[in-house]
């Protein structure tokens, strides 16, 4: 009985930070995201050398002590390049992320707490946009704004603007009903009041599941867009446009579409596991 | 039944002429013009000037729009392609097969694969057996199949010479983009399969099967595995759909000539009827295969079935992001 007392007296953060600990999956993936996060701010004295060195004179090297993952076609440092790709796919990923949750968030909310015609409206247009699979959306805006880190923002942000709305509507219209919104509304907060101070912190549990997961989407889909020549440009290093890069030379210098690759799935996998881990954490099922 | 599938297809178009618009929209945003990108730099002022009059982009939007619609509507005319002229609909007519078949045989792929790993991965929870395939779920999950693609490629093309890189003329040239598609919905498939199915066990009626004596085997599969499908069919469905839409970078990287690099190739060109044509069709296809699974749930799930007499179920939409 004290032990559930002591329980109940953390904070939400805190309870689900101590709950996270204690999946081994998750800590790991912190550990590799706090590395990743590192690389990216760091990344100007961690690269040994800058990102569009060329030294034509020892192009596609091997992993070798002078370059850690050797070179590319143009002689280029490939550990350099993708230190400088973390901090590319980590920022592609935070601002699209932001987009979707911003725009979804404000939709879903306003959807769920009011109902009826805004309700009908908002989620017509939602159907439409899920009508066409993300990843196409995406490529069709960013074909269509042409190319460069800030459209794919864009596109990538937009084009999960449904999946965040979704959620949100979901948690908010479960609140709708409950008591004490009714008691907050009749001690005459306002609208935006009740939503942003006595709904968001009751429904972050799903939108920061949501959040985790969907920046592993988004850094995913930035690669294949990118990779498909829709998004990051030469000689900027994103990892999947060096993938691209790589591909007409894989036959002489494999390892440079090993790396990129395995940097997105480190990347990726550890957002995985931090979500699997939230989710675990969140899930008031799991509590006891 | 009948009722109920009449009454969803009615509640698609208004989605379908919404993708329209949408599409159409987005396209004409785009801040370069699209007849300068097909015709080339080379092109003069005169010859970009006489294609923008000949396929109506000086006319202003909403009459453009409307020529449009109209075109599909009365003649089903998606227009032409901007590159080669053909027409939008023999366009997808040609594409969409490739495409068909290898979203088919993929999926069969992945479902003959994930249903039984996951069951096993469930049955024998924390055996070494479920570690070492739910780690590999979890690295499938986070790889990009294109990547996975190019790595196959380097193996057993380049290096092995068994299968070839790209193209699409038989059985040989569809093993590895199987392969890689495949694989990248093993992973879902399987772990759903996994979490559904340690729910379902541990149910009362699971327990009450056992007490009465009955065969593990027949309580795993009478029992708990027709509960533990459903959601399983859901993403199968949805992933099906999804393919159907083109995979678009595989088929890129194979040079398969499907849906998924008839719209890549056409983006990239801004050769807009296609685009358009491509879309709206997507959409439509993902539409039917949904209102498909939602059926399929009657057949599995006996209680859904009474939900369409009354013609009153919900769309199943919330499943569509997990």
């Amino acid at each position: 009985m004290p032990e559930k007392n002591k329980k109940k007296q953390r904070g939400f953060f805190a309870d689900t930070w101590h709950r996270l600990c204690k999946s081994r999956l998750a800590v790991l993936g912190m550990i590799v995201l706090v590395i990743f996060a590192l690389l990216a701010i760091f990344a100007d004295q961690i690269a040994p050398y800058p990102y569009d060195l060329q030294n034509l004179e020892k192009i596609g090297l091997s992993p070798c002590a002078e370059y850690l993952l050797g070179t590319d076609n143009l002689g280029r440092c490939m550990f350099s390049r993708l230190v400088y790709g973390a901090r590319i796919s980590l920022r592609i990923g935070f601002i699209s992320v932001s987009i979707s949750l911003l725009a979804g968030g404000t939709l879903g909310a306003v959807a769920g707490f009011y109902g009826g015609k805004a309700d009908m409206i908002i989620m017509r247009c939602l159907d439409v946009m899920m009508a066409i699979p993300s990843v196409l959306l995406a490529i069709v805006i960013s074909a269509t704004l042409g190319t460069g880190v800030r459209n794919l923002m864009i596109a990538i942000g937009i084009s999960s603007i449904p999946s965040f709305a979704r959620i949100v509507r979901a948690s908010t219209m479960g609140l709708r009903g409950q008591e004490y919104i009714e008691a907050a509304r009749l001690s005459g907060c306002s609208d935006f009041r009740i939503i942003t101070r006595h709904i968001l912190p009751n429904i972050l549990a799903p939108v920061i599941v949501q959040v985790t997961l969907g920046l592993a989407l988004a850094i995913l889909n930035a690669s294949s867009l990118s990779f498909l020549g829709l998004g990051v440009q030469a000689p900027y290093p994103e990892w999947g446009s060096m993938l691209a890069a790589g591909r007409s030379y894989m036959r002489q210098y494999p390892h440079m579409v090993l790396y990129p690759g395995l940097a997105i799935v480190f990347l990726v996998l550890s957002l995985n596991m931090i979500g699997d881990g939230l989710r675990d954490a969140l899930d008031p099922r799991m509590k006891n | 039944m009948g009722k109920y599938i009449a009454k969803r297809l009615l509640m698609m178009i208004p989605v379908i002429l919404g993708v329209v618009l949408v599409v159409f929209t987005i396209l004409r945003l785009s801040p370069t013009d699209p007849i300068r990108t097909i015709l080339g730099d080379m092109a003069s002022q005169e010859e970009v000037d006489q294609m923008r009059e000949e396929v109506g982009l000086n006319d202003p939007f909403p009459i453009q729009f409307f020529n449009y619609l109209k075109g599909i509507l009365t003649k089903f005319d998606f227009g032409y392609s901007w590159v080669n002229k053909n027409t939008v609909v023999d366009e997808i007519k040609n594409r969409f097969p490739i495409t068909l078949q290898l979203a088919i045989l993929s999926t069969l792929l992945a479902t003959a694969i994930g249903i039984p790993l996951g069951i096993i991965s469930a049955i024998k929870q924390y055996s070494l057996l479920d570690n070492i395939v739910s780690i590999l779920a979890l690295i499938f999950l986070a790889m990009p199949g294109f990547w996975f693609a190019l790595m196959l490629i380097i193996t057993f093309s380049l290096k092995y010479h068994l299968f070839p890189a790209s193209g699409w003329y038989g059985l040989k040239y569809m093993v590895l983009p199987i392969i890689a598609s495949g694989t990248g919905c093993v992973a879902g498939i399987m772990r759903t399969m996994r979490s559904n199915m340690l729910e379902v066990i541990r149910q009362d009626y699971i327990r009450t099967a056992r007490a009465k004596g009955l065969k593990e085997r027949t309580i795993i599969v009478r029992h708990a595995l027709r509960n533990a499908l459903i959601p399983v069919v859901t993403l199968i469905g949805m992933q099906f759909g999804r393919q159907l839409g083109g995979v678009f970078v595989l088929e890129t990287i194979f040079a398969i000539p499907g849906m998924g690099k008839m719209l890549v190739d056409a983006c990239s060109v801004k050769n807009i009827p296609i685009v358009q044509g491509g879309v709206i069709f997507i959409a439509v296809v993902f539409g039917v295969v949904n209102l498909i699974v939602d059926i399929l749930y009657s057949f599995i799930d006996p209680r859904m079935s009474s939900q369409y007499k009354g013609g009153k179920k919900e769309k199943k939409g919330a499943t569509a992001n997990a």
